[in-house]
């Protein structure tokens, strides 16, 4: 697919959009920085009228265009909240796209070049490990911004596929095969919930296919509107998938799952069928375990007494449709005390934290306010993103409770019971 | 020009960087949730009733329109710059709950509150404020009294104006009148107050709204129920309120809607079904319980083939799902449409929708017609797929409105006149009642300066 061909679907896309948009303004009821401004430049309604205009008239993208599009957490409230089905996630994609290419950014697409091999981007982590807390830790100007942070994932010794001799990891007693993606965020920094899984999986008679080598999901570049960088990472993986074949393809980040099923079906899909039945075969990990009838064994099993928070991550909910499963199986644990959270956005939003941390942290701050003043042990997260922010707030207010994955968690539950 | 350049100058170094003038945000504050366009000037979020003073003193100096907005979801083009231009004067600086009296019983807002959290405090308090627009999850409260907004609790409860206890207004001439006592009664002299509800903006800037508040209702029951025909449905309606009960919402549906919620009603649709009523009552419980079995009897007594009541939450959010379901399931149908939300008396639906129907069969126009039953005002909707049948569509709007007319209801309900309406304004309304708003316009702001061109046609 050529940038143009690209881009004339999208625009073909955005002409319809104009049509069924109706600038109600019912968009901005979910919208995290709606909530923070309360300006109407804010709304999503506004962000579709700029693209609007930047595509049907001679108007040029300028600086303020970029910051009303660059303010978007990707949450997708304004999607869930629309009557008419209007996918502004995608038209906010296309107008980071289109303020790239007005300035003929290079950077970013290098950058996902890298990210296209998994192989590639674990060598060069594994290069760069060594001089990360010389960074972090130092006082180098070039990284203030950075180190506002409380917290900031750190590049790991093992990832995840060193972990496991084999790139099959076989059940004792197999009843099922699935393929396994981690995806960066999982695979090198945060390996344990891909090992919880792996082990957690195994153990109920479920094996695990690790690709040998895989590339980003492609929401990284989506975020940053390097839409045709996208398009080869999402290309990259459906051919791997389509490769290794039949078996159902299990993620553990919302944002890769949302990615597969969601974003790059309607992006590339028109163009490349192999993406789209890639995203008909991609399953969250606890979607997985709600169906699988087998782990309702872990009703039966011992566990700890624990207060424990969920944070319904964006993608994860809105991108995938998984919500009421997880909560589901955090339940078969008998002695949880299980609060489910707001439905809003942690405010994370890749992207949309780096350019716009402060603004970004404030967000993070008003969701954390439920949990301030009774903190439980967990708060859960079914996407790496959201943990990023929490982890951050969190050890920035000092309080203690430990933000993890739901994997993770359960695994850490039942790992006496199932030995 | 250059008179509105200076004045400009100023209101930019009297807002700093609360006024917004790149071409990004006057993009951006350029429509309402009709497809019409306009670009302001400048946007202006002034945060306390001092600063619109000193605005308004600079606008009407040099002669600068002022349009006062909040959340512009309006419905008529009431927000959109018209064609004298004007400086957006937006009300999300102002989103104060200033006071609720909880022993008054009455509550003291800005006007850029959002109507959906002053629900959500009040009913905290177990009080309730009953005007429940559509949009009211994002609509403020300063658009809601500017267009005297209804909602779907309008047959017991009433609208906006009807809540409305007071109002500070800043007049164009840069003072400040409270048009009221904050009291239940006040009879001294006009209803100024009531000239500002619905007045959208063209009489003044709404700073501060004194509501009254009732107390909350301890239970809701839902009802809905399929009938053969519309004179049926519409005929249990009228008996229903005729046994005793004001229902807090009574809803109408045609066949053409029915067929396209088909897959989302809870009840079993009934195969001849042409219409249906979807009716809510509250209160205590025993009394809901009552109404409930009242409200049932009626409607089977009227010709009912499918009724159930219920005052399980879950139940009637089910049943709720289907009048939600009316507006993407059109969307689906054909893309656009013309919602017109005509208003008649009760008993004129039936001949309403007759020639309503009348008019699209000769057009050839598909309709859907849906709404408040309970207050006469029914949503007719033109649906049309292209730029040949939108002609067609504005053709059979014009032709209804006038039924609408023949039949004395009025042209619009809810949404207002903006600048959508204008021309029917002036088709359909008396002369002189035309004439004597202008005279009011003239008293209250002799140079035009708030929100030209919208509500009063002239020319």
């Amino acid at each position: 697919m050529t940038k143009s061909e690209l881009f004339e679907y999208l625009k073909d896309y955005a002409i319809y959009t104009a049509f069924i948009c109706a600038k109600c303004g019912q968009c901005r009821v979910l919208c995290p920085i709606y909530e923070s401004t309360g300006k109407e430049f804010s709304t999503a309604r506004a962000k579709v009228s700029l693209v609007e205009v930047a595509l049907f008239t001679h108007y040029i993208p300028g600086e303020r265009f970029y910051e009303i599009m660059s303010q978007c957490t990707t949450c997708m409230g304004c999607r869930e909240k629309c009557t008419n089905d209007v996918r502004m996630d995608l038209i906010i994609a296309l107008g980071r796209w289109m303020w790239n290419e007005s300035r003929g950014s290079t950077f970013f697409p290098l950058l996902f070049e890298i990210l296209k091999s998994s192989k590639r981007l674990g060598f060069i982590l594994k290069i760069l490990r060594p001089f990360q807390d010389l960074v972090l830790n130092g006082n180098s100007p070039r990284f203030k911004k950075l180190l506002k942070r409380s917290y900031i994932p750190r590049i790991e010794k093992k990832f995840i596929r060193e972990e496991f001799d084999e790139i099959v990891v076989k059940a004792e007693k197999e009843r099922g095969r699935v393929i396994f993606f981690p995806g960066c965020f999982l695979d090198f920094f945060f390996p344990e919930i891909g090992i919880s899984l792996i082990k957690l999986l195994t153990s109920f008679g479920i094996s695990v296919v690790l690709p040998k080598n895989w590339a980003c999901c492609g929401i990284p570049a989506i975020g940053f509107g390097e839409l045709m960088s996208a398009y080869r990472m999402v290309s990259v993986n459906a051919e791997i998938f389509e490769k290794i074949g039949g078996d159902l393809i299990i993620t553990a980040c919302g944002s890769c799952g949302a990615t597969f099923k969601d974003h790059a079906p309607l992006l590339f899909g028109w163009k490349d069928k192999k993406i789209e039945r890639t995203g008909k075969r991609v399953k969250d990990i606890i979607e997985f375990i709600y169906s699988d009838d087998e782990f309702k064994k872990i009703r039966e099993m011992n566990s700890n007494p624990v207060k424990v928070f969920y944070h319904p991550s964006c993608h994860l909910k809105r991108g995938m449709g998984v919500h009421k499963e997880v909560v589901e199986v955090l339940k078969y644990l008998k002695n949880i005390k299980l609060t489910e959270m707001e439905d809003k956005c942690c405010g994370f939003g890749g992207s949309f934290n780096i350019r716009w941390y402060d603004f970004s942290t404030e967000i993070g701050e008003r969701r954390i306010e439920a949990i301030k003043n009774d903190p439980p042990d967990y708060l859960l997260t079914g996407s790496p993103g959201c943990m990023v922010q929490f982890r951050d707030i969190i050890s920035k207010e000092k309080i203690k409770t430990e933000v993890t994955h739901p994997v993770v968690f359960l695994w850490r539950e039942i790992e006496k019971e199932v030995r | 020009m250059e008179k509105i350049e200076t004045g400009l100058r100023k209101i930019k170094s009297l807002f700093g960087k609360r006024a917004l003038y790149s071409i990004e945000d006057l993009l951006v504050y350029a429509y309402d949730a009709t497809k019409m366009k306009g670009a302001p000037y400048m946007v202006v979020y002034p945060e306390n009733e001092e600063e619109v003073r000193e605005l308004v003193k600079i606008a009407s100096q040099y002669e600068i329109p002022l349009i006062p907005r909040g959340a512009g979801s309006g419905f008529a083009g009431g927000v959109v710059p018209s064609a004298q231009g004007g400086i957006i004067l937006s009300s999300e600086g102002m989103r104060k709950i200033k006071d609720i009296d909880e022993r008054n019983m009455i509550a003291i807002l800005e006007p850029g509150v959002i109507t959906g959290d002053f629900h959500k405090t009040v009913e905290s308090m177990n009080l309730f404020y009953p005007p429940d627009p559509a949009s009211l999850e994002f609509s403020t409260m300063g658009g809601n009294v500017s267009t005297n907004a209804g909602g779907l609790r309008a047959v017991k409860y009433g609208v906006t104006r009807d809540y409305v206890l007071s109002l500070k207004v800043v007049l164009a001439n840069g003072s400040v009148i409270r048009t009221r006592a904050k009291t239940i009664k006040d009879v001294t002299g006009y209803d100024i107050t009531g000239l500002f509800v619905g007045a959208e903006g063209t009489l003044g800037f709404v700073s501060e709204i004194t509501v009254k508040l009732l107390p909350k209702p301890e239970r809701k029951g839902t009802l809905l129920a399929f009938f053969y025909t519309p004179v049926d449905a519409i005929n249990a309606g009228i008996e229903v309120i005729r046994n005793g009960i004001l229902p807090v919402t009574m809803e109408f549906m045609d066949s053409t809607v029915i067929d396209l919620v088909r897959s989302s009603s809870p009840l079993p649709v009934p195969s001849r079904t042409s219409a249906a009523l979807l009716l809510e009552d509250d209160g205590f419980e025993e009394s809901v319980l009552r109404s409930l079995r009242i409200m049932k009897e009626v409607c089977l007594k009227n010709g009912a083939i499918e009724v159930e009541g219920t005052v399980e939450k879950e139940r009637a959010d089910e049943m709720w799902k289907i009048r939600r379901a009316i507006s993407p399931a059109l969307a689906r149908i054909a893309p656009f449409r013309f919602n017109q939300d005509v208003v008649v008396l009760r008993t004129k639906i039936p001949e309403l929708l007759k020639r309503a129907e009348a008019i699209a069969s000769l057009k050839n126009l598909k309709i859907a017609n849906f709404g408040h039953m309970g207050d006469g005002n029914i949503h007719v909707n033109f649906l049309y797929r292209d730029k040949e049948e939108e002609k067609r569509a504005k053709e059979a709007v014009r032709e209804l409105l006038a039924e609408v007319v023949r039949l004395e209801g009025s042209i619009t309900g809810e949404h207002g006149v903006g600048m959508a309406k204008l021309q029917f304004v002036k088709e359909f309304m008396p002369g002189e009642v035309i004439e004597l708003m202008r005279g009011i316009k003239k008293v209250f702001d002799p140079k035009n300066i708030f929100n030209p061109g919208k509500l009063i046609p002239y020319d």
